[in-house]
């Protein structure tokens, strides 16, 4: 399981959640899911309606607006992600207990150390967490 | 709509599938076993809240989108 993220989709995570500091960003992720290797294509920032430093929660009819335009332009659902701004970027049971999509993986980047910023991918199955590795490319 | 038997074309998440005549979307969901708790529906493109879900009878056509909720974060 790898997450292949393009240097510009991962740049546009970094500065969505750095503009969103001290509040969790979060957004989708399409692209393709092949033998294990979840490539992304596109980054789709998304309104936190919790407007909250400890939480997120995607609006509905976006989710869905969102998930119509993946699927009019061929993507799957590739990630789920998140900004933790001042923890580690780690899944918290809250995470767990909202993985709803086992076929995603869950990327959490932490603002933690500003200056040195941190992203890494999950697999959150039955409440069994498995990092994947993340390629910048 | 089919002809005849007791099944019936809808879209979910855009895909054709038959499901049987006369369900209600709460049946529908029971079957395919999703929690009305996690997600939210679209049907024809109305959110539908879930206090409907039982009582909404699908037809013919129907199209629907189920989502699952999206949400988490650091917490406490």
């Amino acid at each position: 399981m790898t997450l292949l993220l393009p240097v510009e989709i991962w740049q546009k995570l970094l500065e969505h959640s750095r503009r969103e500091k001290p509040l969790e960003a979060c957004g989708i992720l399409g692209g393709t899911l092949e033998q294990e290797v979840y490539g992304v294509a596109a980054y789709y920032p998304m309104n936190n309606t919790e407007k909250s430093s400890l939480s997120f929660f995607m609006d509905p009819q976006e989710q869905i607006t969102i998930f119509k335009v993946m699927r009019e332009k061929g993507e799957e659902l590739v990630g789920v992600f998140h900004s933790h701004p001042h923890s580690q970027a780690y899944p918290s049971a809250k995470d767990v207990s909202m993985a709803y999509y086992p076929q995603a993986l869950y990327i959490i980047l932490s603002l933690e150390k500003e200056a040195s910023p941190t992203i890494r991918a999950f697999s959150i199955v039955d409440g069994v967490i498995k990092e994947a590795p993340i390629k910048i490319c | 709509m089919l002809g005849g038997g007791c099944i019936m074309q809808v879209t979910i998440n855009g895909k054709p599938q038959e499901i049987p005549v006369g369900i209600t979307l709460g049946n529908l969901l029971a079957q395919k076993e999703l929690r009305p708790e996690m997600l939210t529906v679209e049907l024809n493109e109305v959110i539908l809240p879930r206090e409907h879900f039982d009582h909404t009878r699908l037809s013919p056509g129907d199209s629907l989108e189920l989502i699952f909720f999206m949400g988490g974060g650091r917490g406490r």
